[in-house]
C-alpha cells in the first residue's frame, strides 16, 4: 500500500494528470481541468475517557470537468490505474456530448502566478498512531484526575492536491492537517465546554493549553442559575462570532445580491456595494497571506451562477486578499468564475479564512463595563428564519455565564436566540484583540464582541 | 465490480485468523452518484462520481481497529489487516476498553433494492429535457426569479464478509428529483419547494407528468408569500403535512433515540440526548396517539436493506408505543450497554473508507388507528389554526429538547377551512411537551413516506439518507415566533 500511494505522489502525478486531459482531447473535448487529490487519514475518536473508534484510510481521486464546444461534464473516480483515467475520460467527454450547450460557459484559467505557503510539516507527517494514541490518553488521564469526562476526536491528514488544464496551468502543493475537537462534561451532567484547534503542524498545536481550558471551563458551568429570556447585552466569544458571522459571509454572493435575492439586493436593482450596512468599527476581509492563517496557495473560485464545470475550471487560481466590508461598508461580494467574468472582474478563489478587525480591549476589560449581561462560549445548531433579513436561529452551548457589575458571576442555562447578524453588526459596544480559531467552515481571526441588545428567546434546558 | 473481490476479502480474513484477532470484517464497496441541476435551462450542475476500495474491521483485545484503501492484490489486504491490528492495538493507550459485541449469527445472502428501470441507464437527454420542462413551467408563472430543478442518483454495492461466516452481497439504489421556484418582489425574496417522495428504487419513481403539471402551483405558492401576511398570535394550533414532518421526526425523534447519542458517543459533535436509558419503559415521550416506528424493511425506504453493516439482519421495531419511550436504534458494541443481546441493525457506513457508526433507521410516525379522520375531515374540525407544509427553517438543541421549525408553504385555518397563505411561521417546541400536545393523527390511508438526504453525523462527518413518513397530524397550542 505504501509503495502504491507513493506511487501516485512525487513525478508520477503530473504524468497522470496528463494521461487523463490528453485522453479527453484525444476524446472530443475542446477544454480540460482536471485535480488529482491524494490522504492518508486517521482519526481517533474518543467518548467518557475511553476509545470508540479508531480508523485509518487511504485514497486517491482524480476529478475530470470537460467541454465539448460548450457542453460540459464532471466526472470523478479513485481509480488512478491507466485503465481507470482512460475510462474516466471517456465516460467525461460523453457525458459532456449528451449535455446542452452551456451560456454560461466559461474557460479553463491558464498559468498564474503563486506566492509560496507552507502547508506541509514533518510533525504531523511523522505523528504515528501510538503516538497520537498516547497524547488521547494523557489528556483522558488529566480529565479522570479533575473527575471530569473528555469527548472527542483527534483527526490527521497528509495529503497532496495537484491541478492541471488544457490552457496549461499545472500546480501541486502537499499538505498536512491536524485537527483536535475536545469536549469536557461533568460526571454529574450539569457542566460541559467544548474546544477546537487546527494546525497544519502538530508540533504547534497547545493541547495541553486546549485541555485545561475546557477542562476548567466545564468545571466553572456546574450548577448553572436560571436565568430569564430577554434581550442581553451579551459578549460573544471569537467562536462564537465566527458561527455568527458564516451566514452574513454566505449572504454576500454577488449574483444573489444583482438578482433580488439576498439581503445585499438593492430596493431599486442591483447590489447594496458600496452602502454603509453596519458601524465603522467593522472591517471584515480574507487574508491570503496573515502569519496566523496560513494554507493553499491556490484554490477555485465559487459563487451563484456558471457551473460546476466552470468552477473545476477555475481551479488552480491564487488565493488573494480581499476586503468584503471596509469601516462598516460593503466593498466585494464573492462571484462565481463566470459570473466574474461577465462583471468585468478577474475571477478569485473562495477564500480559506476569515478575519475581523478587533480593538485593544481584552476579553476582561470588555466585562469589566457590563452591568448585566451574558457571556456566550460558543453557538449551535444556527440556521436561517428569513434569509432576507440574514434573521438567525440556533442555540448558546459550552458555557453561558451571567456578568453582573463587571465580573462573571456564574453560569447560566443554555439559550434559544433570535437575532441577525445585521442587527448585531449596528449594535458592537467593544472589541478585542482577534484570536485565532478554528472555525467550522473557514480558519478566523475574531475578537470577542460586546453588543447589546441581543435576543436571548427562549430558554434551552441542554446541557 | 473488479475482479477477484472475494478472493481479496477471503485472504483478508485468513490473515487476520493467522494474526489471531478475535472478529475480523472486511468490506468492499463500489459507489456511483450522479447529480444535475438545471437552473433557468442551464445546466449548470452535470457530476458522476464513482469511487471503489476495500475496508478491514477488527475487534481485537476490546478495541476498534479500522484501514480502508483502494487495492488491487493480497499483499495490500494483508497490509490492510495489519493495520487494523496495529490501529486497534493503539487504542491500549488511551484507556482500558469496556466494549463488547452483541451475538451475531452468520448469514449469506444477495439483496438489491427494487429497481425495475436503473438511473444510471437513463440517456442524459431524457433526464436534462425534463429538469428543462420543469424550468419552463415554472418561469411562465409572473413574478418567479429563478428555477431550479434536480436530480440526484446512487447506487451502493457493497460486499461483507466477516470471521463468523457471513458473505452478503447487496446493492443499494436511490433515486431523487425536485425543484424549487424563487420568486422576487414587494420588498422580498421567497422560494417554494416541490415536495418529491425520494425513494430507494429506480427511475421509474420519477413521474415526470406530474412534476410538470404541479410546476405552475409550486410557482404560484412562491409568489404568493412575497405578499403574505405573518400569524398574528402567540400560539396556534397546527396541522403538519407529512412532507414537513419528515424533518421533525428525524430532529426529535430519530436522533433523540440513537443510543450512541444517549451514552455520550455523539457529545463533541451533535451532542447528547435527554432520552437517557433509565426512561426506557416509562417516559412520557408524547400523547398515547404518538406510536413511533423504526424500520428497516420497508421497501423503497432510502435506509431499507437486508442487512447493515455489521451484517445484522434488517429489523422493524417500536421506538415509542402508545407515547411512552420503549427502545433505541443500537448497534452490536452498543446494545450491550443497555442489558440487550441483539443489535437493531443500525450500523452505516456513508463510503467503503468510512468506519461504520450508528444510524437511525427508517423512522416514522404511525398513522391514527381505525376511525382516524382523514386531512379535510381533521382540518374541517380544526377552528383557528396553521396548515404547515414542505421545510425550511430548522433547528435543535443539543439534547434535543428545544426547537424550531418552519414550513415553506403555511396557511391559515379558519373554521374549518383553508384560507390565505401565511408568511414566515416559525414554531418553537420543546420534547415531551410537544408531542404530547398531539391530540389527532390521521389515518393509513394518509401515511406517506418522504426522505431526508444530508443528515450529517460523526467525526469526521457522514452523510446518511433516511425516510421518515406519518400521516397529517395535529398539536394544540404550539407557540409561534413572532418575526423581529
Amino acid at each position: 500500500m505504501n509503495s502504491k500511494l507513493n506511487s501516485d505522489q512525487g513525478h508520477q502525478k503530473d504524468a497522470l494528470l496528463n494521461c487523463v486531459l490528453d485522453k479527453a482531447v484525444r476524446s472530443g473535448a475542446q477544454h480540460a481541468a482536471a485535480f488529482f487529490e491524494t490522504s492518508r487519514s486517521s482519526t481517533l475518536r474518543f467518548a467518557r475517557n475511553q476509545a470508540t473508534q479508531h480508523k485509518f484510510h487511504e485514497d486517491g481521486t482524480v476529478c475530470l470537468a470537460v467541454a465539448v464546444e460548450s457542453r460540459e461534464a464532471i466526472a470523478e473516480t479513485n481509480r488512478t490505474d491507466t485503465g481507470g483515467l482512460e475510462a474516466l475520460a471517456e465516460r467525461t467527454v460523453e457525458l459532456a456530448k449528451s449535455s446542452p450547450p452551456n451560456p454560461e460557459f466559461f474557460e479553463p484559467v491558464g498559468p498564474q502566478i503563486y506566492r509560496e505557503t507552507t502547508s506541509w510539516f514533518q510533525s504531523t507527517a511523522d505523528l504515528t498512531l501510538e503516538r497520537r494514541a498516547r497524547a488521547i490518553g494523557a489528556m483522558c488521564a488529566y480529565a479522570e484526575d479533575h473527575d471530569v469526562d473528555l469527548f472527542g476526536n483527534l483527526e490527521t491528514e497528509i495529503g497532496e492536491l495537484a491541478v492541471a488544464n488544457t490552457s496549461g496551468l499545472y500546480v501541486t502543493q502537499p499538505f498536512t492537517r491536524v485537527k483536535l475537537s475536545l469536549t469536557a462534561r461533568t460526571r454529574q451532567g450539569n457542566g460541559s465546554a467544548q474546544f477546537h484547534i487546527s494546525e497544519a503542524d502538530w508540533s504547534a498545536l497547545d493541547t495541553e493549553k486546549a485541555l485545561e481550558k475546557t477542562v476548567l471551563t466545564a468545571l466553572m458551568g456546574r450548577n448553572a442559575a436560571p436565568l430569564d429570556p430577554g434581550r442581553y447585552e451579551v459578549i460573544l466569544s471569537p467562536k462564537a462570532v465566527s458561527e455568527y458571522l458564516m451566514f452574513l459571509f454566505w449572504a454576500m454572493d454577488a449574483r444573489m445580491a444583482d438578482s433580488g435575492q439576498s439581503f445585499f439586493a438593492a430596493p431599486d436593482g442591483g447590489s447594496r456595494i458600496g452602502e454603509k450596512i453596519f458601524l465603522d468599527s467593522v472591517t471584515l476581509s480574507s487574508q491570503s497571506d496573515h502569519p496566523r492563517l496560513p494554507g493553499l496557495k491556490f484554490g477555485q473560485a465559487f459563487g451563484s451562477g456558471g457551473s460546476s464545470a466552470g468552477m473545476v475550471f477555475s481551479m488552480g487560481l491564487p488565493l488573494q486578499t480581499t476586503e468584503w466590508v471596509r469601516d462598516g461598508v460593503v466593498k466585494n461580494f464573492r462571484y462565481s468564475p463566470y459570473y466574474a467574468v461577465k462583471n468585468g472582474r478577474a475571477p478569485v478563489a473562495y477564500p480559506h479564512n476569515l478575519v475581523m478587525e478587533g480593538g485593544e480591549a481584552t476579553r476582561e476589560d470588555l466585562i469589566r463595563d457590563v452591568q448585566r449581561g451574558v457571556m456566550i462560549e460558543s453557538f449551535w445548531y444556527v440556521n436561517p428564519t428569513d434569509w432576507n433579513r440574514i434573521a438567525l436561529t440556533g442555540l448558546t452551548r459550552d458555557g453561558t455565564f451571567l456578568i453582573e457589575n463587571g465580573r462573571i458571576a456564574g453560569p447560566v442555562n443554555s439559550f434559544r436566540f433570535n437575532d441577525s447578524p445585521v442587527n448585531s453588526l449596528n449594535r458592537i459596544t467593544g472589541l478585542s484583540r482577534p484570536e485565532k480559531i478554528h472555525g467550522e467552515y473557514l480558519a478566523s481571526l475574531m475578537p470577542w464582541v460586546r453588543l447589546s441588545d441581543f435576543n436571548l428567546s427562549a430558554v434551552s434546558s441542554a446541557v | 465490480m473488479p475482479e477477484h473481490i472475494d478472493g481479496f476479502m477471503a485472504q483478508a480474513l485468513n490473515h487476520a485468523a493467522d494474526l489471531g484477532i478475535g472478529f475480523t470484517e472486511v468490506r468492499f464497496g463500489e459507489y456511483r452518484r450522479q447529480f444535475l441541476m438545471a437552473r433557468d435551462r442551464v445546466l449548470a450542475v452535470s457530476i458522476d462520481e464513482t469511487s471503489a476500495g476495500f475496508s478491514v474491521r477488527v475487534f481485537h483485545n476490546g478495541y476498534w481497529g479500522f484501514a480502508a484503501g483502494r487495492l488491487t492484490n493480497g499483499t495490500d489486504m494483508r497490509y490492510l489487516v495489519e493495520k487494523a491490528k496495529a490501529v486497534a492495538e493503539a487504542g491500549v493507550h488511551v484507556a482500558p476498553a469496556n466494549l463488547s459485541l452483541t451475538s451475531l449469527d452468520a448469514y449469506t445472502e444477495q439483496w438489491r433494492s427494487p429497481v425495475k428501470r436503473d438511473p444510471f441507464d437513463v440517456p442524459l437527454a431524457e433526464k436534462t429535457d425534463l429538469l428543462f420542462s420543469i424550468n419552463d413551467a415554472m418561469k411562465d408563472v409572473q413574478g418567479v426569479q429563478e428555477t431550479r430543478s434536480h436530480m440526484r442518483f446512487d447506487r451502493i454495492h457493497k460486499r461483507y464478509m466477516n470471521s463468523i461466516g457471513s458473505d452478503l452481497d447487496q446493492v443499494i439504489v436511490r433515486t431523487d428529483a425536485d425543484y424549487t421556484a424563487s420568486a422576487v418582489g414587494n420588498g422580498r425574496f421567497e422560494s417554494r419547494d416541490y415536495q418529491s417522495i425520494q425513494q430507494a428504487s429506480g427511475y421509474e419513481c420519477i413521474d415526470g407528468d406530474a412534476m410538470v403539471a404541479a410546476a405552475g402551483r409550486v410557482a404560484r405558492e412562491a409568489v404568493e408569500q412575497l405578499t403574505a401576511a405573518p400569524w398574528d398570535g402567540d400560539t396556534a394550533d397546527l396541522i403538519l403535512l407529512p412532507n414537513h414532518t419528515r424533518l421533525v421526526i428525524h430532529e426529535t425523534i430519530g436522533h433523540a433515540t440513537e443510543l450512541d447519542r444517549v451514552l455520550g458517543w455523539e457529545a463533541d459533535y451533535a451532542g447528547t440526548s435527554f432520552a437517557t436509558p433509565e426512561k426506557r419503559g416509562n417516559y412520557r415521550y408524547g400523547s398515547p396517539l404518538f406510536n413511533v416506528t423504526a424500520d428497516r424493511t420497508r421497501p423503497g425506504g432510502l435506509a431499507s436493506w437486508a442487512y447493515d453493516d455489521e451484517g445484522v439482519p434488517a429489523q422493524s421495531w417500536k421506538l415509542i408505543r402508545d407515547g411512552i419511550l420503549v427502545d433505541y436504534a443500537t448497534t452490536r458494541d452498543t446494545a450491550p450497554l443497555i442489558g440487550e443481546s441483539r443489535s437493531h441493525g443500525c450500523a452505516y457506513a456513508d463510503s467503503w473508507r468510512s468506519f461504520p457508526i450508528l444510524r437511525m433507521a427508517n423512522v416514522g410516525i404511525d398513522p391514527g388507528p381505525d376511525g382516524s379522520p382523514g386531512l379535510e375531515e381533521l382540518i374541517a374540525g380544526t377552528e383557528n389554526g396553521i396548515l404547515v407544509d414542505g421545510m425550511a427553517a430548522f433547528s435543535i438543541d443539543h439534547q434535543r429538547l428545544n426547537f424550531q421549525f418552519s414550513g415553506d408553504y403555511c396557511r391559515r385555518i379558519r373554521n374549518g377551512r383553508i384560507e390565505e397563505p401565511l408568511w414566515n411561521v416559525v414554531y418553537e417546541g420543546s420534547n415531551p411537551s410537544f408531542w404530547s400536545a398531539m391530540d389527532a393523527v390521521c389515518n393509513a390511508s394518509e401515511w406517506k413516506p418522504y426522505g431526508v438526504y444530508g443528515c450529517a453525523k460523526g467525526q469526521p462527518v457522514q452523510i446518511a439518507a433516511l425516510t421518515h413518513g406519518s400521516a397529517p397530524l395535529r398539536l394544540r397550542n404550539v407557540q409561534i415566533k413572532r418575526s423581529e
